[in-house]
């Protein structure tokens, strides 16, 4: 039997003063994990044995502070109590429509405190995601109280940070509804808030995630790409892997929105592969990993990867995003000239859209079947794809409005015209996503030019 | 409030419900999490940005502070103390840079491949724990080896005795600080 022989401690430290490649060159050492682990651990002491501080025999004292420790649990209670009285204010602030909140605040001076503030920002994060016109009103409200504060030091720096937060939620909730350029403004008067303040370095790492994307959504894209580093690096040093990963994933959006895929695949592969963020998170890194080989021309990888965060998603439990990534699956499938396969998949998920009411995205469904049905010939169905559509917008009462029904009418027509092409699709797909100021606009062919 | 998820013409998913989890509401005790991180948290201000320990208790209850003013959710409690605190120190030395020179690794950020900030500075205060603990010619040898950078000739000439003992003494002591040193570490059972 052969016994291993290991390096015992004094021969690893030996090492210390050997150049790098004396590891290397050392033909056990090279090869044994335990004997490199032990020398790992030998260069950590002796470099932490370099550091100032180890050395520094000046005392520190250690024991708490009281009058800093009854401040701190006095502010705390203070908060939970202003907290208490305002989670009761608000039910009553909030009771009635939006319209009627500004004029009851009004008659309750009483009701504008910090916690208050607090209070109506997490209303204000409770409806973001199903009425976020609400959550734009409960914010601004939440400002407008914010503002009128004052405080003494040392609060004062607590209450210009809330002032702060209250800037920034409201910033959120006009970009979420698409008022980017007065997101920014707001985004503007949280760092004005902000400016002097030491300890708030946290919130505007997470004010500049919202700043990058909408500087992406305005194309200023250097700027995007350079706020959402800089919030990368905040937040690593917090050690919070997901909002890491949230900001390099903005920083990649604008990469992939001016050509850069390779750039933004190297990002989101390196998240998907994260053992350290949520399963959120690397799920969706997956899907716009895909989304990059399916612009690279990578049709085999995209379409690995969007089936891994379909089932990524599935497990999760997130339906909405399981839907989108099944989406993209189908567009690939039409990029591939996979038609069948194409229009099958879009058929469910047109029903599960219909099913959960998301309206546009019908519309949009109902063009990629209508293209794909274009390109197997089976002109017929185009028709019916359409007369089915149309017949949900009119179930939803949304048939006066909708520019989706009215390209979708256009599309029918030109059906049972013979007169579909590839074109006419294209320009209502253009015409249904174009913003418009002029709701009842009707659809009108461009001129042929354009396409 | 709120968090985004972010991805280009992909899943929507929603932002997580966080509020319900920010310090104001319904955190920890604060006065429990100052009595427990002031220590590491101190000697960041003290030792690794060199504040002045006055100043770095203001300092300490601005972080404390910030901690419960914030309104979203706190994945990693000591690491955001850790890292507020980093910032603070970097704001002070900022508002003090007009009339004084900067400790040189002022603006360091920690790099997250390698240990943070709070890893670093514990280590840094058990082993300073740990040389207590050694002899005081122990403790010398490993002062002119490793923070003076003597070499062992210098360190044999500077304790009067043979490059081979210097060479052992450094290596022996070495040795006894991580025994020490992995001692105070080891989880008691």
């Amino acid at each position: 039997m052969i016994i291993e022989q290991h390096y015992d401690e004094e021969v690893l430290a030996e090492f210390l003063a050997e150049p790098g490649d004396a590891v290397a060159r050392d033909k056990h050492l090279a090869g044994c994990d335990l004997c490199l682990k032990t020398l790992h651990s030998l260069r950590a002491s002796a470099q932490i044995l370099r550091e100032p501080a180890v050395w520094n025999a000046a005392p520190i004292s250690t024991a708490p502070r009281p009058d800093t420790l009854a401040f701190l649990r006095g502010v705390q209670k203070t908060m939970a109590e202003e907290n208490n009285t305002a989670a009761v204010w608000i039910k009553q602030l909030l009771a009635g429509p939006r319209e009627t909140w500004a004029s009851r605040l009004a008659e309750h001076p009483e009701w504008r405190t910090g916690g208050m503030v607090r209070a109506l920002l997490k209303a204000g994060d409770a409806v973001i995601n199903v009425l976020p016109a609400d959550a734009v009103d409960i914010t601004r409200i939440a400002v407008e109280i914010a503002e009128g504060l004052t405080a003494e030091q040392p609060l004062s720096n607590a209450l210009r940070h809330l002032r702060g937060l209250a800037y920034f939620d409201h910033a959120y909730a006009l970009w979420d509804t698409g008022f980017i350029a007065e997101a920014v403004e707001v985004l503007d008067r949280a760092e004005e808030a902000w400016e002097g303040l030491g300890a708030v370095e946290f919130d505007r790492g997470r004010a500049q995630v919202i700043r990058a994307m909408a500087y992406h959504v305005l194309e200023r894209r250097e700027e995007a790409l350079q706020v959402a580093n800089s919030a990368a690096t905040i937040f690593a040093e917090y050690q919070d892997p997901d909002r890491v990963a949230a900001s390099r994933t903005a920083a990649a959006s604008t990469l992939q929105s001016v050509q850069r895929f390779r750039e933004a695949l190297a990002i989101h592969a390196e998240l998907a592969e994260s053992a350290d963020i949520s399963d959120m998170r690397r799920v969706t890194a997956l899907h716009n990993r895909a989304l990059c080989h399916h612009e690279l021309g990578e049709f085999d990888s995209a379409a690995s990867y969007l089936v891994q965060a379909i089932a990524g998603y599935e497990r999760l439990g997130m339906i909405t995003a399981r839907t989108k990534s099944r989406w993209a699956l189908a567009q690939l499938f039409m990029k591939q000239s996979k038609h069948e396969q194409a229009v099958k998949l879009l058929q469910e998920l047109r029903q599960e859209f219909e099913d959960v009411g998301m309206t546009n995205d019908v519309a949009m469904a109902s063009l990629d079947i209508s293209e794909s049905l274009l390109s197997l010939g089976r002109i017929a169905e185009i028709s019916d794809v359409c007369r089915a559509a149309m017949a949900y917008f009119a179930a939803a009462g949304l048939s006066q409005t909708e520019p989706a029904l009215r390209g979708l009418a256009f599309i029918q027509e030109a059906a049972i015209q013979g007169r579909v092409s590839a074109d006419v699709i294209r320009g209502v797909r253009a015409f249904i996503q174009m913003p418009s100021s002029e709701p009842n606009l009707l659809f009108a062919r461009l001129p042929e030019h354009i396409f | 409030m709120l968090e985004i998820d972010v991805v280009e013409s992909a899943p929507a998913a929603a932002p997580p419900a966080l509020t319900g989890d920010a310090p104001a509401n319904n955190g920890p005790d604060i006065g429990d999490l100052y009595v427990l991180h002031r220590p590491l948290l101190l000697h960041i201000a003290c030792r690794k940005f060199r504040v002045a320990e006055t100043d770095a208790e203001a300092l300490l209850q601005e972080v404390f502070l910030s901690y419960m003013t914030t309104t979203t959710k706190v994945e990693n409690v000591k690491a955001w103390l850790v890292a507020a605190m980093c910032n603070a120190s970097r704001h002070y030395w900022r508002g003090q840079g007009k009339t004084e020179s900067l400790p040189e690794n002022f603006d360091d950020h920690c790099d997250p491949k390698t240990t943070s900030v709070a890893d670093q500075v514990a280590m840094e205060i058990t082993m300073r724990q740990a040389l207590d603990y050694l002899q005081p010619r122990c403790r010398e040898t490993l002062r002119l080896h490793y923070f003076e950078g003597r070499s062992a000739v210098d360190v044999a000439e500077k304790l009067e005795t043979t490059n081979r003992y210097a060479e052992k003494l450094i290596h022996n002591c070495l040795k006894r600080v991580r025994e020490i040193y992995f001692s105070i570490t080891a989880v008691k059972r």
